[in-house]
């Protein structure tokens, strides 16, 4: 917990680091610092930075954008800022890479909106911000990691924490962002927060102790501290696309083609049409490109069923210990 | 489509390309779609930053890769189709 | 308007026909030189209950929002999906045509036309059961059910939302009765004996040109043996849980041979009225 004693003080966060504001709370979030009003829950305590890249706040947000370039049922969009409307949860407002502003409609609280700006709010942030943002959790060995993309509830989480039962360190849950190094290598930047996992695969997984907290009141998903999660980003070597259905009864993991891993990366991005409403196509080619000039992809497909899983990580185990 | 030796075949503006190695990537922004070039595509690409006729593209490449002149020329102008057919060049007349 | 552009409701209660009509469909859109295998035309068309349609166009994460607050932003989903189709989309639905709190139908009053297959409660509690892996007892009950849903998994994450089915003569008095959307009531029953009649006047009543060749192609393409052969080959994504393959026996009225006297008294019972209206014989 990054909170402060001592200081009081209204809730604008201060200017001179040595006297911190009581109610904010620090965290680092794939790849920014972050300064908050309300607290996250699920996203790992950090030191407060000097110039945090992102700051969350309580206050009022209007119902609706004076003049909105596009929109869409929950949301509008007018040149930096971004509209999100959550129902009975509050109006959130995402200015230009480096804000975000909470509106609570009670009786929703700071838990119930927390989930919200870890995920939707912070995913427009990033696209805000032209970061290669993909929708997948990742998990890394000795500096090299794989990401693990796939359609909501083909089991990221789930086999990313299996992963982590195994060794491995876990990177991302949700949001994996992809940077490079100085040397032009792909990097995944750490999202800084706990796994989440629902009831039942706590329950797979036998990992029912290390259930936290709720992410969000009233819904059987919980934050899983995973023993080792990784600080500094690894080097990433491969992309999986996970896939999953009552009719798939063997492991089978196939290479993708350069064209059809490009649109992998853009399918695999976290809101893909958010992506192309915020960055132009040069852009999004370029990212793509850059990633596949180190990376490879690869589908996925696994049979169902927590009796299956062990087999179906020995074999992606192996997979990628030969890339 | 099947072209001729001589039509003068230039780039469609609205597609990016993104090399990979020697090889590359190509996006039609108006369809959407990605097509992949391996190293004898995307020589031919590069060429084609300035419009130029399938004759004198299979001239450079004849001497950049070891073919004879009727085969490159053949598969020339049946890589320039297949990009017409999906929109990558225009191709006049 | 013979181009049919726009949202076309394909509606039923689960394991009435609905994939069956949606395979013919992507043949037929597929043309005259290829047929369509069942996983390819499986996603052919749009699914009203898709987590990724209704994340795509909301941005939100539909896991960790309540059911009703889900239900509450669908209409708008789909008014934006019938003004962008550019051509005929067809949607399949399981939803019962429900209103929400404030009045407005969930389904929302865009769609220019709904398609509504019915087929015998008495086969259908037969296909529930091998579908779901359960018993029969257990389907008949699901069918009488006012308050019966798909999708309500609290403890993992189901990988479609919520659907509110009511019974099964709730669910077809609602699709039947409403004024918002020109609905054509087609039986199961008589796309068996005669699916190119029937499909040909489904699309007559959307506004979708087809020559009667090509949807007698499409129909041939489609043939249940040949479906059943390519699961039987390639597997089916839309697979239920139970051990029975998807496209198990498709035949009409197989309940006779299965279903106890107390089991069809049970359904009969329950849905006489709709079972008269629709021409399904009790006793």
């Amino acid at each position: 917990m990054s909170r402060h004693d001592g200081a009081l003080g209204c809730a604008a966060p201060s200017a001179s680091a040595s006297q911190p504001d009581p109610r904010t709370y620090s965290y680092g979030i794939s790849g920014l610092s972050v300064e908050s009003e309300i607290e996250l829950l699920g996203a790992i305590p950090t030191a407060p930075a000097d110039a945090p890249d992102l700051i969350v706040r309580q206050g009022a947000v209007p119902d609706a954008l004076p003049a909105p370039s596009a929109s869409g049922p929950a949301w509008q969009r007018s040149g930096g800022d971004f509209l999100l409307r959550v129902p009975r949860v509050g109006r959130f407002m995402i200015s230009d890479g480096r804000s975000i502003t909470v509106d609570i409609e009670a009786p929703a609280t700071t838990r119930d909106a927390s989930a919200f700006v870890l995920g939707s709010s912070v995913g427009i942030l990033l696209h805000q911000r032209g970061a290669l943002a993909l929708h997948g959790a990742c998990v890394a060995k000795d500096g090299r990691a794989i990401v693990l993309c796939g359609a909501s509830g083909r089991g990221k989480s789930t086999t990313a924490a299996a992963l982590c039962k195994r060794g491995y360190a876990l990177v991302a849950d949700d949001i994996s962002v992809i940077g490079s190094n100085e040397n032009d290598l792909p990097i995944v930047r750490p999202d800084g927060r706990q796994l989440k996992l629902w009831r039942r695969s706590l329950d797979g997984l036998a990992l029912g102790d290390e259930a936290g907290d709720v992410v969000r009141p009233g819904f059987e998903k919980y934050f899983v501290s995973p023993p080792g999660a990784a600080i500094e980003p690894p080097l990433l070597s491969a992309i999986y696309v996970l896939d999953s259905h009552p009719a798939v009864s063997r492991v089978s993991i196939e290479h993708v083609g350069p064209a059809d891993a490009m649109r992998v990366l853009e399918v695999q991005s976290y809101r893909p049409r958010l992506r192309r409403e915020l960055n132009a196509p040069q852009t999004i080619v370029a990212q793509s490109a850059a990633v596949l000039r180190h990376a490879k992809v690869f589908t996925f497909e696994r049979p169902l069923g927590f009796d299956r899983l062990d087999e179906s990580l020995d074999a992606l185990e192996l997979h990628w210990r030969t890339l | 489509m099947k072209i001729q030796h001589d039509a003068i075949v230039c780039r469609n503006g609205e597609v990016i390309f993104a090399a990979l190695g020697d090889e590359g990537v190509t996006l039609n922004v108006d369809t959407g779609k990605y097509h992949y070039f391996s190293d004898v595509g995307t020589r031919i690409w590069e060429l084609l930053e300035t419009p130029a006729s399938a004759a004198t593209l299979s001239a450079v490449l004849v001497e950049e890769f070891e073919v004879d002149a009727d085969t490159c020329r053949a598969a020339v102008i049946a890589f320039v189709g297949k990009l017409a057919d999906r929109g990558l060049v225009h191709v006049t007349p | 308007m013979a181009d049919g552009k726009g949202l076309v409701w394909l509606a039923s209660y689960p394991k009435s026909g609905n994939t069956w009509f949606r395979m013919i469909l992507a043949n037929l859109a597929a043309g005259p030189d290829r047929a369509v295998t069942i996983n390819e035309a499986a996603t052919h068309s749009e699914f009203a209950a898709s987590r990724g349609i209704f994340e795509a166009a909301t941005l939100l994460e539909s896991t960790l929002l309540f059911d009703d607050d889900i239900d509450a932003l669908r209409p708008s989903i789909f008014q934006d999906m019938a003004r962008d189709a550019a051509r005929p989309v067809w949607v399949k639905v399981h939803d019962a045509f429900t209103h929400l709190p404030d009045g407005r139908p969930m389904l929302g009053t865009s769609a220019r036309a709904a398609i509504y297959l019915i087929r015998d409660p008495r086969d259908v509690a037969v296909s529930l059961a091998h579908f779901n892996g359960s018993s029969i007892d257990q389907a008949i009950t699901r069918l009488n059910a006012t308050g019966s849903s798909l999708s309500v998994d609290r403890f993992g994450a189901p990988s479609q939302l919520r659907q509110r089915l009511l019974d099964w003569s709730g669910h077809a008095n609602s699709w039947l009765d409403q004024t918002l959307v020109p609905v054509l009531t087609i039986r199961y029953e008589d796309l068996k004996t005669e699916a190119v009649a029937g499909i040909a006047r489904a699309l007559a009543f959307v506004g979708q040109d087809a020559a009667l060749a090509n949807v007698e192609r499409a129909v041939t393409n489609a043939a249940f043996e040949r479906l059943q052969h390519q699961e039987a080959e390639a597997g089916f994504v839309e697979r239920g849980l139970g051990v029975a393959p998807f496209f198990r026996a498709g035949r009409a009225g197989a309940w006779r041979e299965i279903l106890s006297a107390e089991q069809r008294a049970r359904i009969e019972s329950a849905h006489a009225p709709m079972m008269d209206r629709l021409g399904y014989a009790r006793g």
